[in-house]
C-alpha cells in the first residue's frame, strides 16, 4: 500500500501539466524523496522524443511496424 | 522507402543510451492504448494542463495524472522493445 500521494505526478510534472501550487510542492517532496526521485528520472527522456511529431500520430493508430528494416 | 508515414525523421538522444529514430517513436505509440495516446496528446502536444485535458477527455483530474504516468512507462516500454529490435 504505497499511500504516497505525489508517486503518480510525475509524468504530469514533466509534461508541464501540473498548476504551480502542486509543481512547487511536488518539487518540494522531491527533494526529500527518493522514490519519487527515482521514478521520475525513469521517464524523464521520453518526452523529449515526442518533439515534432505530427498530432495524427497520436489520434490515429499509426501501423505498429512501418517497415521492418534490417 | 515509404513517404507515407512522417515526412521528416531525426534521430534524437533515448532512455538507454541509443539513437532513436522519430519513425521508432511513432511505432511505439502505435502500441499504446488510444487512452495513453489521447492523454499525452493532450498534455504535450496541446499543452494543456490537468485540468484541461480532464475537461477535454470527459475523465477526472487524477485520472490524467495516473493515465499520463502508465502511458509515459508504456511508451519507454515500447521505445525499449522496438529498440531491441531493429
Amino acid at each position: 500500500m504505497t499511500a504516497d500521494p505525489y508517486a503518480r505526478l510525475d509524468a504530469a510534472y514533466l509534461l508541464g501539466a501540473l498548476d504551480a501550487d502542486e509543481r512547487l510542492a511536488y518539487e518540494a517532496h522531491l527533494a526529500t524523496c527518493r522514490r519519487c526521485r527515482a521514478s521520475l528520472a525513469e521517464i524523464s527522456a521520453i518526452p523529449p522524443l515526442l518533439a515534432g511529431l505530427d498530432e495524427s500520430v497520436f489520434a490515429a493508430p499509426p501501423e505498429a511496424d512501418p517497415d521492418a528494416s534490417p | 522507402m515509404h513517404e507515407d508515414e512522417q515526412n521528416q525523421c531525426c534521430d534524437r538522444g533515448d532512455a538507454t543510451g541509443q539513437v532513436v529514430s522519430c519513425h521508432l517513436v511513432v511505432a511505439a505509440l502505435g502500441r499504446l492504448t488510444q487512452e495513453h495516446r489521447d492523454v499525452l496528446r493532450e498534455l504535450y502536444f496541446r499543452g494543456s494542463s490537468v485540468a484541461q485535458a480532464a475537461h477535454a477527455l470527459g475523465i477526472a483530474p487524477g485520472t490524467v495524472k495516473s493515465r499520463a504516468y502508465y502511458a509515459l512507462r508504456a511508451l519507454r516500454l515500447a521505445i525499449e522493445e522496438l529498440g531491441d529490435v531493429e
